[in-house]
């Protein structure tokens, strides 16, 4: 269990990265950090790998007070960082070896690790190859064995997916579940990716500027944006006339019905409704009051993206 | 700490292993300067009260510690990829302290230096330098070729630490590292310089090494000279390798 209060973290320069958080982490829970970039989650993960010192407040991990016993906690922990760290002219067995018996993981149970890690992460028929012949993929599955190599209780994951194609991207994700699942491991991810987020977490915190903004299950904070959004597709005609009306179609649209939000894209408008059901009469009112014909309507429900509009007012993608 | 550090030794010697291109790189410079300083100067030995008779004889020392000063100054480089790929984040994670991760630079830094002044001396055979068989002396060669090693690898790995760039480290190895050369009497004696260079060549522990292994090297005991070398190198290490420590702990606090 991590109990996180009031934790602060001002840097030599003077820069608040961590303003008076408040977080409690469950044993075996999935924890996510989102938001930009310069909110503060790789701080709040440095402070929880005892890499940075808080200024103020208090940190406790399994018991253990981050101040006083630093060594202690970092023989429970598992650290991925937001680059991937191999050794790109050891083989994946060699790193593996090497980081577990840093770790001071025993020889016998060191070889049990190496091949639980590279079960469970399919990797092991590439451990005798060098890491430099390694995919972008393949490298950050070793990285994160690397970070499971002494049996942590906890695994902090900084972007763990950040540049990988979506096909790993979801490998990877299941992998982490399920590691999760076997080990009841508490684990804390920060990320860009809503998606990533949503399919992991158990809870998510929105950070921004150092503050903790909100924090819920994904399901409850989808929750606090019930509605519907709908996306008008254009045709490529009118996209142009589009562009010099945005205002024009603002105020229409609140007129015609009492919608959040509306964005424009490249080739549609995004309208963020109550009801898809019970306005599209209003949008189409709305629209036919201009000279353009909408190709198509796709709706959706709202999702972590407009969670993390609502509270910090811009996109993260 | 020792397993750590012994750990760390055998990763970065292997790293070393598997890029020989950068061992022999390193081990085709001093043998450069062998050649060419030895044929420039090889005049000298006409002038009355030359110390010696073949130049190479005298040159040698002057070339292993010149060795010892070029490798090692770069030593630092190493830290500071460490750093910019975070594998000191990792390490210090994974509980290994940050005196091993210095210590363990240096270190790597002297045995690589040892084998190049292995290959080095075999080499100036072939040009008329002779070493006096005697284990022991050889032996304390390598103690001081050691320590002068460590001692330049600390100061580069405090400057790496402090400057976090690689041009202020290649910048200040320059810097440091050809003046201590030119102001000892690795290639020429102390009496034949100006004056004030004779004062210099004094308070420069550079020069007490290389009249260490001058002196080694024709079997000449100087325990006195071995002593203060050997404290004076440790003392100055010692002061870089805290300094280090200190930084370490502030970069990450």
């Amino acid at each position: 269990m991590i109990e996180i209060n009031e934790l602060t973290k001002t840097y030599r320069n003077g820069c608040k990265a961590l303003n008076r958080i408040n977080i409690t982490i469950g044993q075996g829970e999935i924890y996510g950090l989102l938001g930009p970039n310069g909110a503060g989650k790789s701080t709040t993960l440095k402070v929880l790998a005892t890499l940075l010192l808080p200024t103020s407040g208090s940190v406790i991990i399994n018991g253990l007070d981050i101040k006083r016993d630093t060594k202690k906690i970092r023989n429970i922990i598992g650290c991925v960082f937001q680059d991937t760290i191999v050794d790109e002219n050891f083989t994946g067995y060699e790193n593996l070896y090497l980081h577990g018996a840093l770790c001071g993981v025993k020889k016998n149970e060191l070889k049990q690790r190496i091949d639980w890690v590279s079960d469970v992460l399919e990797l092991k028929e590439c451990l005798p190859n060098k890491v430099n012949f390694y995919s972008g993929g393949m490298k950050r599955k070793l990285d994160i064995a690397v970070a499971l190599i002494n049996n942590p209780q906890i695994l902090y994951l900084d972007e763990p997916t950040l540049g990988l194609d979506p096909n790993i991207r979801r490998k990877l994700w299941e992998y982490i579940k399920q590691i999760q699942k076997q080990n009841n491991m508490s684990v804390i991810i920060t990320t860009h990716y809503l998606e990533e987020a949503d399919f992991l977490c158990n809870r998510i915190s929105i950070i921004d500027k150092g503050k903790i903004v909100v924090t819920g299950t994904p399901g409850e904070l989808k929750k606090e944006v019930e509605g519907d959004l709908v996306e008008i597709i254009l045709y490529s005609e009118d996209i142009e006339g589009i562009k010099e009306k945005e205002e024009e179609i603002v105020r229409s649209f609140n007129e015609k019905l009492s919608m959040k939000n509306i964005e424009f894209t490249d080739n549609s408008i995004l309208v963020y409704c109550n009801s898809f059901e019970n306005d599209i009469v209003n949008i189409l009112s709305a629209i036919s009051l201009f000279d353009f014909r909408p190709k198509s309507f796709i709706k959706s429900s709202c999702s972590l993206d407009d969670v993390f509009i609502k509270y910090t007012g811009r996109h993260l993608k | 700490m020792y397993r750590s550090m012994g750990l760390l030794i055998f990763r970065h010697l292997k790293v070393n292993i598997r890029q020989p291109i950068w061992i022999f790189f390193n081990l085709v410079q001093p043998l450069v300067w062998l050649v060419l300083f030895s044929q420039l100067f090889s005049g000298l030995t006409s002038i009355p009260g030359f110390p010696a008779k073949n130049y190479v004889q005298y040159l040698t020392p002057g070339i292993i510690v010149m060795t010892c000063l070029f490798s090692a100054g770069y030593s630092g480089i190493g830290i500071l990829q460490d750093m910019e790929r975070k594998l000191i984040d990792k390490l210090i994670v994974a509980s290994v302290n940050r005196i091993s991760v210095v210590l363990a630079r240096s270190i790597t830094n002297c045995i690589l230096v040892l084998f190049q002044v292995t290959v080095l001396i075999s080499i100036s055979y072939l040009f008329g330098f002779r070493l006096t068989v005697n284990v022991f002396s050889i032996l304390l060669i390598y103690v001081i070729v050691f320590f002068t090693s460590f001692l330049i690898g600390t100061l580069s790995n405090y400057i790496a630490i402090v400057s976090q760039r690689q041009e202020a480290l290649v910048f200040m190895a320059n810097f440091i590292t050809l003046p201590l050369l030119f102001l000892s009497s690795a290639m020429m004696p102390k009496n034949f310089s100006p004056e004030w260079i004779q004062i210099a060549t004094k308070f420069n522990p550079i020069n007490l090494a290389v009249e260490s292994i001058r002196n080694l090297a024709i079997s000449q005991f100087n325990t006195m000279q071995l002593v203060v070398t050997l404290v004076i190198f440790t003392f100055l290490s010692s002061i870089f390798i805290t300094l280090s420590c200190v930084k370490l702990k502030k970069i990450y606090e």
